[in-house]
C-alpha cells in the first residue's frame, strides 16, 4: 500500500472542452468497434490516434485538464457574528469542560451555571458539541443558552437541530419590531420575551392584538410562554381567552400561568368549586363531593376537555386532583377556619389519602413555604415511615417537591433530623435523593458518618447511589474535611472504598472547577 | 542514536483529553476508559518527565478486579508516536487501562516522579535499544544488493507483463462499448483486478476494483471513462519508465503498487532538513477495507515543501503519528521518490506559527502545478488567508477576491463557531471531485483548532 487516495470519482467543474469531452463519452457508450473516435481540434495532440487507445488517451486528456482548470464559484459569505461576545472562559476551564463532555456529562449543567454566573461564555470550539448536547436534552437549553452567548445564537441558525437556541430568552435581548413581525416562531417568542421583560403591559397589547389572527396552536403556545416574563394581575384577562383556545396545549399552559395569580376572577371561581366540592364531615374530618360531567364551567375552568361518554372512578379523581392543585391553598383554610397544619390533620383524620396526596401535590406546585412547612412538619422526623408506608399503598410520597420549596438551610436541618443511625439504608438513599443540593456541610458530614454505619454490606448499590448524591449535592469546597479513609466497614479494596474514593475524586474535581470559573 | 538523546526528539507536552481519545481504538474503549480512568483505581501512577522538559513517559498500576493490577505504560517521546503497553488481556491497543491512565495524566492526575518500578524501566530500555538499532542505516541496508537488485527487476517485469494485460483489457471494454457496464457482474472486474494483484501490481488492481462502484455513481458514463482514461495513462507511465521527470516516475510506481519500505526511502531517499509546521491531519478509509489511514500535512517553513506523513491502523484503531498540531517540528525528512509522501519520523517539536495562507486562485494553481507532476493524484493540502465561510443551496469556503470552493460536507460547524464567519487562515484538503475538506483553522490568538 503506498498511497490511500482513491480515484476522482465525481465531476469537475465544466469547461471548455465540455464539447469534446461529450462526444468521447457517447463514443465510449457505443464502443470504438462500431464508431469511429471523433476529432477533438480543441485538445492537443496525443500518442494514440486511432481506436481504443486514441479515445482513452484523450479521455485521460481531458479529465486532467478539466481537474487542473477547475474554475471557483462566486458566492456570498455569511454575515458575520457582529458580537461583541462575552469573553471566553479561560484554558484550564476549556480543558475542563472537555474532560466533562468526554466523561463526566452530570457535571455539565454545574459547569455552564458557573460559566453563566462568572459572566463568561463557553470556547468557541466547543460550542458545537454544546449547541448538540441541548438539542437532545431539552433540561440543559436555558443553560446551554446562557454559557453560550452571543457566538451560540449567531451559531444556532446554521442547524435546523440548533433553532431552539434561538427561542431561549438572553439578558441582553432587545425587542425589535420587524424581528417580531417577520421573525420565525422561536424568535417572535424571543422578541415577545424581551418585550415583556421591559414593559410587561405593552408586551400583553401587543400578543392580544395579533392572538385572533394566529392559526397555529404551536405558534399560540410559544408566544403565551413569553407571558411568563413579568406575569402580572392585568394579564389574566389574555390568559382567560387562551383557556376557552383550541389547543389542549394552549389551555394547559394558560391554566399554569393562571395558578401564579391567586387574586384573578378564575382564582375566585376556583375557590368557589372547591367550597361546593368539599366540606367539614363528623368528627373533625373533610368530605368530598365527586365533580360530575355535566359542571362545564368547572371543567373549562380547569383546562379539562369535556367528557365525551360516561365517566369512572378515574377521571373523576382526575378532576378532583386537578382542582386542588390549581385552587389557591388558602381556600382550605378559610374553609375550615384553620392554619395549613390544621387542615392536613382533618385530611388524614379522613383517611382521604387522595385528598391528601393532591394537597401535597398543590403545595409544590404553588411553592408555598408555609404549608410545605406544615406537611413536612407532621412528619415529625418519621418522613422515611411515610415514605414506606406510601410505597406500601402504590402512592408516591413527593417528598422532593416539598423540600425544594425550603430555603436550603431549612431543608438541610429537616433532613438530619430524620435519620440516624439505625435508619435503613433503602431509606437513607430514597431520603436523600429527594434533597437538593447544594447540601449543608452539617447534612454532609451526617451523611459520610452514616456511611461508616451499619447495614450497607449488605446494600452495595445503595453505598454507591449515596456516595454519587454527596459527590454532586455537596459544596465541593467540603473535600478537605471529609475523612481521606474509606469510612468502615466498607472493605478497603472493596467496591465500596472504590465508591468513596471516586466520590471523593468527584469533589476534587468540581472543586477545580470552581477555581477556575470565578 | 543512543538512549540519552531519546528525551530530545519530541518534547511531549500535556495532551488534552482530546488528544487522548483521538488515540481511542473506538468508542467502546473510550468509554471504558472512562470508568477506569479515576484516580482510586490508580493507587501507584507517575510521569516520567524528560530531561529537555515535557513528559517522556507516563506509567501507572491499576487495581482492577483481580488480585494482580495491571501495569501500563506510555512512551511519549520514542519513536513514531506514542507507544502503549498493558499486562491487560485485551487485544485493543491502546487498552481502556492505557487509555483511561493518558486521560488522568491529562487532567493533571498524574505526578512527575522520580522513582519507578522495575517494568517501567526494563520496557522504556528495550524500546530505546531497538530503536537505536532501527535508526542505524548500515542495518537496515539489504544483506546482499546484487539479489534485492534481482528481485526487484522480476517484480517490474511482473508488473509489466500484468500492465500489458490491462491494456488489452482496457481497449476491449472501450471497443466494445460501456453501455453495458452497469449490468456487469462483480467477477467482470475481479478477474482483471486478481490477475494485477498476481503480477503484483495491486495499486492498479485497486484501481481495477474500484470501477463497479465508479458505475454506480450518478452520470457514471463519464466517471467510468475518467476512470478507465487515467487508468491507461498509468500504464503509458508506467512504460515510458525513466524517461519521466523523476517525481512522476515515483508517482506511476507507487500508484501502479510498486512499494518501498521507510528504511529504503530513509537510506536512499531525497532528505530535506527545515522546521515543519504541522498543517492538519485528516483520517480517512484506508485503500483496503480493514484500514483506516491517516494523512498529516506539513509545510517547510524555509523551503514551502509540502509533506504528506501516512499512517495505518486496523480499522477499529485511529493511526498514530508523531506531528502534532499547533507545533512546527525541525527535522530532516526523507521523502518518496513521488516528493511529497515522507517516512514519518519525530523531529525537534516547538510551537507553531500561523501559516502563510494564498487566496482561492494561487490554491488552485499549486494544485494544477502537483497535477501536472501527478495527474492522478486527489487530494491536495491548500491554506487561504482570510478564508470566510459562504452558502448558497451548499457551503463554500471564500477568500476575499470573493472566489469560493465548494465544501466536501455539510455545514462547517466548528470553523463557523471558532471564527464566527470572520476571515481566519484556514488549512484544507482540495479535491476537485469531493470538494473542500478543512482540516484546521487558526483562531484570532493564532491557536490551531482541528476541524
Amino acid at each position: 500500500m503506498t498511497t490511500s487516495d482513491p480515484t476522482p470519482t465525481s465531476s469537475p467543474a465544466p469547461s471548455r472542452a465540455a464539447d469534446s469531452w461529450d462526444l468521447l463519452v457517447s463514443t465510449a457508450l457505443v464502443g470504438t468497434a462500431r464508431r469511429a473516435v471523433p476529432e477533438t481540434p480543441d485538445l492537443p495532440a496525443t500518442a494514440g490516434t486511432e481506436g481504443a487507445a486514441a479515445l482513452l488517451d484523450r479521455a485521460a486528456l481531458a479529465t486532467v485538464r478539466r481537474l487542473a482548470g477547475y474554475t471557483p464559484a462566486r458566492v456570498d459569505p455569511v454575515d458575520p457574528d457582529p458580537g461583541p461576545d462575552l469573553p471566553e472562559v479561560g484554558e484550564q476551564a476549556a480543558r475542563r469542560l472537555e474532560a466533562v463532555l468526554a466523561d463526566r456529562p452530570e457535571l455539565l449543567p454545574e459547569w455552564l451555571g458557573l460559566v453563566a454566573a462568572a459572566g463568561l461564555r463557553a470556547p468557541a470550539e466547543h460550542l458545537p458539541a454544546l449547541l448538540d448536547r441541548g438539542a437532545r436534552d431539552s433540561s440543559l437549553r436555558s443553560a446551554v443558552a446562557a454559557a453560550c452567548g452571543s457566538r451560540g445564537r449567531w451559531l444556532a441558525r446554521f442547524e435546523a437541530d440548533w433553532e431552539y437556541l434561538l427561542t431561549e430568552s438572553g439578558p441582553d435581548d432587545v425587542f425589535d419590531e420587524d424581528t417580531w413581525l417577520h421573525g420565525t416562531a422561536g424568535e417572535r417568542r424571543r422578541m415577545l420575551g424581551a418585550l415583556r421583560a421591559a414593559d410587561p403591559a405593552r408586551g400583553r397589547e401587543l400578543l392580544a392584538g395579533v392572538w385572533p389572527d394566529l392559526r397555529k396552536a404551536e405558534l399560540r403556545r410559544r408566544l403565551l410562554e413569553a407571558m411568563e416574563t413579568g406575569l402580572g394581575p392585568d394579564d389574566a384577562d389574555l390568559l382567560e381567552t387562551a383557556l376557552d383556545d383550541k389547543g389542549a396545549n394552549v389551555r394547559g399552559l394558560a391554566l399554569s400561568l393562571l395558578t401564579r395569580l391567586p387574586h384573578s376572577a378564575h382564582a375566585d371561581r376556583l375557590r368557589a368549586h372547591v367550597r361546593a366540592h368539599a366540606g367539614p364531615g363528623p368528627k373533625g374530618t373533610v368530605v368530598t363531593t365527586p365533580v360530575e360531567p355535566g359542571e362545564t364551567g368547572l371543567l373549562r375552568d380547569l383546562a379539562l376537555a369535556r367528557p365525551t361518554g360516561r365517566i369512572g372512578r378515574r377521571e373523576r379523581a382526575e378532576y378532583l386532583w386537578t382542582l386542588v392543585t390549581r385552587t389557591p391553598l388558602d381556600v382550605w383554610t378559610d374553609l375550615f377556619g384553620t392554619d395549613p397544619t390544621g387542615v392536613l390533620k382533618r385530611v388524614s383524620r379522613s383517611g382521604d389519602d387522595e385528598l391528601h396526596d393532591a394537597l401535597l401535590n398543590a403545595i409544590g406546585v404553588q411553592e408555598d413555604a408555609v404549608w410545605a412547612r406544615a406537611a413536612l412538619g407532621l412528619l415529625k422526623g418519621r418522613v422515611t415511615d411515610r415514605m414506606v408506608t406510601a410505597a406500601r399503598g402504590r402512592r408516591s410520597l413527593q417528598l422532593e417537591p416539598l423540600l425544594r420549596v425550603l430555603p436550603a438551610e431549612e431543608r438541610c436541618a429537616l433532613v438530619e433530623r430524620s435519620f440516624g443511625p439505625g435508619t435503613g439504608t433503602r431509606d437513607v438513599w430514597s431520603l436523600l435523593n429527594a434533597v437538593p443540593g447544594p447540601w449543608t456541610a452539617k447534612l454532609a458530614h451526617q451523611v459520610v458518618k452514616r456511611l461508616g454505619g451499619k447495614g450497607w454490606d449488605h446494600d452495595q448499590s445503595g453505598y454507591r447511589s449515596v456516595c454519587l448524591l454527596v459527590a454532586e449535592r455537596t459544596p465541593p469546597e467540603l473535600v478537605d474535611d471529609l475523612p481521606r479513609e474509606t469510612p468502615a466497614p466498607a472493605a478497603v479494596g472493596g467496591p465500596g472504598d472504590h465508591a468513596y474514593q471516586s466520590l471523593l475524586d468527584t469533589l476534587r474535581f468540581r472543586l477545580d472547577m470552581h477555581k477556575e470559573l470565578v | 542514536m543512543s538512549v540519552s538523546t531519546r528525551s530530545v526528539l519530541v518534547v511531549s507536552d500535556r495532551w488534552s483529553i482530546d488528544d487522548v481519545w483521538a488515540v481511542a481504538p473506538d468508542a467502546a474503549s473510550r468509554k471504558a476508559a472512562v470508568k477506569v480512568g479515576k484516580a482510586a483505581s490508580w493507587p501507584q501512577r507517575g510521569a516520567v518527565a524528560a530531561s529537555a522538559g515535557g513528559t517522556s513517559a507516563v506509567w501507572g498500576e491499576c487495581q482492577g478486579s483481580g488480585a494482580k493490577p495491571y501495569l501500563a505504560a506510555v512512551h511519549l517521546d520514542g519513536g513514531t508516536g506514542p507507544a502503549y503497553k498493558c499486562s491487560c488481556p485485551s487485544r485493543k491497543i491502546p487498552c481502556k487501562h492505557v487509555l483511561g491512565l493518558l486521560a488522568l495524566w491529562a487532567r493533571g492526575e498524574v505526578a512527575d516522579r522520580e522513582d519507578k518500578p522495575s517494568w517501567v524501566d526494563s520496557w522504556l530500555d528495550g524500546r530505546a535499544a531497538r530503536q537505536a538499532r532501527a535508526a542505524d542505516p548500515a542495518k537496515a541496508a539489504p544483506a546482499d544488493p546484487a539479489r534485492a537488485a534481482a528481485t526487484l527487476r522480476a517484480r517490474e517485469e511482473a508488473v509489466a507483463a500484468g500492465l500489458a494485460e490491462l491494456r488489452l483489457w482496457l481497449h476491449d471494454q472501450i471497443d466494445a462499448g460501456l453501455a453495458e457496464v452497469p449490468k456487469l457482474g462483480y467477477d467482470h472486474w475481479d478477474r482483471m483486478a486478481k490477475r494485477l494483484t498476481d503480477a503484483k501490481a495491486r495499486g492498479a488492481s485497486g484501481w481495477v476494483s474500484r470501477l463497479p462502484s465508479v458505475a454506480r455513481q450518478e452520470s457514471w458514463p463519464e466517471r467510468v471513462l475518467e476512470h478507465l482514461g487515467l487508468l491507461h495513462l498509468l500504464i503509458d507511465g508506467y512504460g515510458a519508465g525513466d524517461a519521466l521527470p523523476e517525481r512522476t516516475r515515483g508517482a506511476v510506481r507507487s500508484r501502479v503498487g510498486i512499494t518501498l519500505k521507510a528504511e529504503e526511502v530513509r537510506a536512499g531517499g531525497e532528505s530535506v532538513r527545515d522546521t515543519w509546521l504541522v498543517l492538519g491531519r485528516r483520517t480517512v478509509p484506508g485503500a483496503e477495507d480493514d484500514m483506516t489511514g491517516l494523512r498529516v500535512w506539513l509545510r517547510g517553513t524555509g523551503t514551502g515543501r509540502t509533506a504528506l506523513a501516512l499512517s495505518f491502523g486496523r480499522a477499529d484503531q485511529v493511526p498514530t503519528t508523531p506531528y502534532r498540531l499547533g507545533t512546527a517540528v525541525e527535522a530532516d525528512l526523507s521523502f518518496y521518490p513521488d516528493g511529497h509522501r515522507i517516512v514519518p519520523l519525530p523531529g525537534t517539536e516547538a510551537p507553531g506559527p500561523v501559516p502563510q495562507g494564498t487566496t482561492v486562485a494561487a490554491a488552485l494553481d499549486s494544485h494544477a502545478a502537483v497535477l501536472a507532476e501527478d495527474p492522478w493524484r486527489e487530494t491536495w493540502p491548500v491554506v487561504l488567508a482570510d478564508a470566510v465561510p459562504a452558502r448558497d443551496d451548499r457551503w463554500y469556503l471564500a477568500d476575499p477576491d470573493g472566489d469560493a470552493l465548494p465544501l466536501a460536507a455539510g455545514t462547517p460547524r466548528r470553523l463557523l463557531a471558532v471564527t464566527g464567519g470572520r476571515p481566519a487562515t484556514v488549512a484544507a484538503e482540495w479535491s476537485p471531485a469531493e470538494g473542500l475538506t478543512p482540516i484546521t483553522v487558526w483562531d484570532r490568538t493564532g491557536k490551531a483548532i482541528p476541524l
